[in-house]
């Protein structure tokens, strides 16, 4: 594999050919939709003609590019359409790779391996289209996946699976109301007479069109969740050699290898559901790659030690309240507007429009758990240097977030209004490479200074927290 | 960079009145570019561009005037503002380049603006006398002291 350029699988092609699929069907569709038949066939013509331009410029791509390892272990991008380009990456400066095989590249033998740099941005990454033996020969040349353990957390197949049958069941229910709101339009269906008892309470309230929509909405989570569960299938994660690997998936095969000594943060995610079901996922950030699409694994409660032996030098932000004199209530700015205008909105939907009562009344719900995650923020929010590391609790949305740097060299800033200049409070800020950012909001000026002092340490485990 | 008794005392840059103003003189001239045009538009929002882009050019003089950057062992910590405190940790090990600014101007009043870049962050020390932008430039091109490396970690 090393020395000579390599090109890229034929499947590189066919990206920039569906980009520039439209093009060709457009002409074909209006004279469709407009029922000309004479145009049609010009237009099939025309669709034909810039097909196979657009195949011949796809082909000029596929070979003006080109791949190359050297013997040191560097990987050489080359261009040479309109211009020379080369690119030189070295697998030090990789954060992460990941080798994705979705279905049309396990069907033609491909597979898309992207690249994250440790120091660039999202807009550096690389993303290339090889054959099967060539990404995985390039990804263990680049950054080699550990020796696979024996266990294998399986924690989020059970927590994925158990919200998509609970939004499966929502998904039914809710598609037999808005059935149920639709029969005045409708031919009656004798198969839902049985439910009609069930269901007639609920279904008084919702007009069919908003019941649709909202059985719309289900359904599509419902979708989202069962793309979700099927990254889990056959899910397996572990660590050695320096680096952290997961591989899993059954319609989408992913293999994800992050660089240990790359690791800006791990963050563990207490949403409400994580709450209820005791399970707890666990995303990464390494460089420019931020994980935050799909946890890397899920943990239960009680394997803590687990935790540690995957991501070792992890350490959790203390559990309890912290002083709130003086902290902002810009805290509750957005979900307290929000509730109180759904509120009102709710209030008056009584008199003037009663059918809108209940989804109204939906959101406010939606708007009250909002406020109520807004007040665990505000008694909980902090930053502490713990055990050698940097810990932060932020809130955000419904769920609490649980960071652990471990970025030896991240930027810090603590920043001050008028207003927290005079009660003693201060705004943090955390930059990490690949432009990622944290912020804590409104902690005491002494837990902030403390923060600072405790970067302008040098890295190391004779880091200590500050007294 | 060490002091009495062996202590590192840390290195103090300030931006001099004259760095200052050439910066505000740049970060005006846009302004005064665009003010014709929207004097076009109407007098009323000729001045009332003329007004904003004024008080952001006095808020920038002013912010200046608080910048200090001091230079530790390991990070240098730039504070700026009075109103709006800002204090800023950049770890050495993450100053990854520094770029040092010079024009005419900037030149006939001894000043020089500095650029640090960072993996995620920047930052610029507008107006610092030509000496302390020098010797900053030289004390950040100093390697780091070694920082602790972690073994590779083995498989459990």
């Amino acid at each position: 594999m090393t020395g000579a350029p390599q090109r890229y699988h034929p499947l590189y092609a066919l990206g920039f050919l569906r980009r520039a699929a439209l093009v060709c069907l457009l002409p074909p569709a209006q004279a469709l939709l407009r029922g000309q038949w004479a145009e049609l066939t010009e237009a099939v013509w025309q669709s034909l003609g810039l097909a196979v331009l657009l195949t011949a410029a796809s082909l000029v791509i596929l070979w003006a590019g080109s791949w190359r390892l050297t013997a040191d272990g560097q990987l050489v991008l080359g261009w040479v359409l309109f211009s020379r380009q080369r690119r030189t990456i070295r697998g030090s400066d990789l954060a992460a790779v990941q080798i994705e095989r979705p279905i049309l590249c396990r069907l033609t033998g491909a597979s898309l391996l992207t690249l994250y740099p440790t120091t660039l941005d999202q807009r550096h990454k690389v993303q290339l289209c090889l054959s099967r033996r060539s990404a995985e020969a390039l990804a263990d040349a680049l950054l080699p996946v550990p020796v696979e353990q024996s266990y294998h957390p399986r924690g989020g197949e059970r927590m994925a699976l158990a919200v998509l049958g609970a939004g499966g069941l929502s998904t039914l229910l809710l598609a037999l109301l808005s059935l149920r709101q639709s029969r005045n339009y409708l031919p009656v269906s004798p198969g839902l007479a049985p439910l009609d008892q069930a269901a007639a309470l609920a279904a008084r309230w919702l007009p069919a069109g908003l019941a649709w929509f909202v059985t719309l909405a289900a359904f599509l989570f419902g979708l989202s969740l069962l793309r979700s569960f099927s990254h889990t299938v056959r899910y397996a994660v572990w660590q050695g050699g320096g680096a952290l690997a997961s591989r899993g998936g059954l319609l989408r095969r992913t293999e994800r290898r992050l660089r240990l000594s790359a690791l800006s943060c791990a963050e563990v995610r207490l949403t409400p559901l994580a709450r209820l079901l005791r399970c707890y996922p666990v995303y990464l950030t390494a460089g420019c790659l931020r994980g935050e699409d799909a946890p890397l694994f899920v943990y239960r409660a009680g394997q803590e030690e687990l935790l540690r032996r995957l991501v070792p030098g992890l350490h959790l932000p203390p559990v309890g309240t912290v002083p709130i004199k003086g902290r902002s209530l810009a805290f509750f700015l957005p979900s307290g507007i929000a509730f109180g205008l759904l509120g009102l909105m709710t209030l008056v939907s009584r008199w003037a429009l009663p059918a809108l009562t209940a989804p109204l009344a939906l959101l406010t719900l939606a708007a009250l758990g909002g406020l109520v995650s807004a007040a665990e923020g505000y008694l909980r929010e902090g930053a502490w240097p713990r055990s050698g590391r940097l810990t932060l609790l932020c809130q955000r949305g419904y769920s609490l977030r649980c960071f652990c740097i471990f970025a030896s060299a991240p930027v810090l800033t603590v920043r001050q209004s008028p207003w927290a200049v005079a009660a003693g409070r201060a705004d943090l800020l955390l930059n990490f490479p690949g432009r990622v950012r944290l912020r804590v909001r409104s902690l005491p000026v002494p837990d902030g200074m403390a923060c600072a002092a405790f970067l302008e340490q040098p890295p190391g485990p004779e880091r200590t927290d500050p007294v | 960079m060490s002091g009495p008794a062996g202590q590192p005392s840390p290195l103090v840059f300030a931006p001099t009145l004259r760095g200052r103003a050439v910066f505000c003189l740049w970060a005006a001239l846009p302004g005064i570019l665009a003010a014709p045009f929207l004097f076009w538009q109407g007098a009323i929002w000729g001045v009332l561009f003329c007004m904003l882009w004024a008080a952001g050019v006095a808020a920038l003089w002013l912010r200046t005037g608080s910048l200090t950057a001091e230079l530790g062992e390991y990070a240098l910590v730039i504070r700026a503002g009075r109103f709006f405190p800002t204090r800023r940790t950049f770890p050495r090990a993450s100053i990854a380049s520094v770029l040092e600014l010079g024009s005419p101007l900037l030149r006939m009043s001894g000043a020089r603006v500095l650029v640090l870049l960072s993996p995620g962050a920047g930052a610029i020390l507008p107006g610092l006398p030509r000496s302390q932008a020098e010797l900053l430039c030289e004390e950040l091109g100093h390697p780091v002291p070694a920082a602790w490396e972690p073994p590779p970690e083995d498989a459990p």
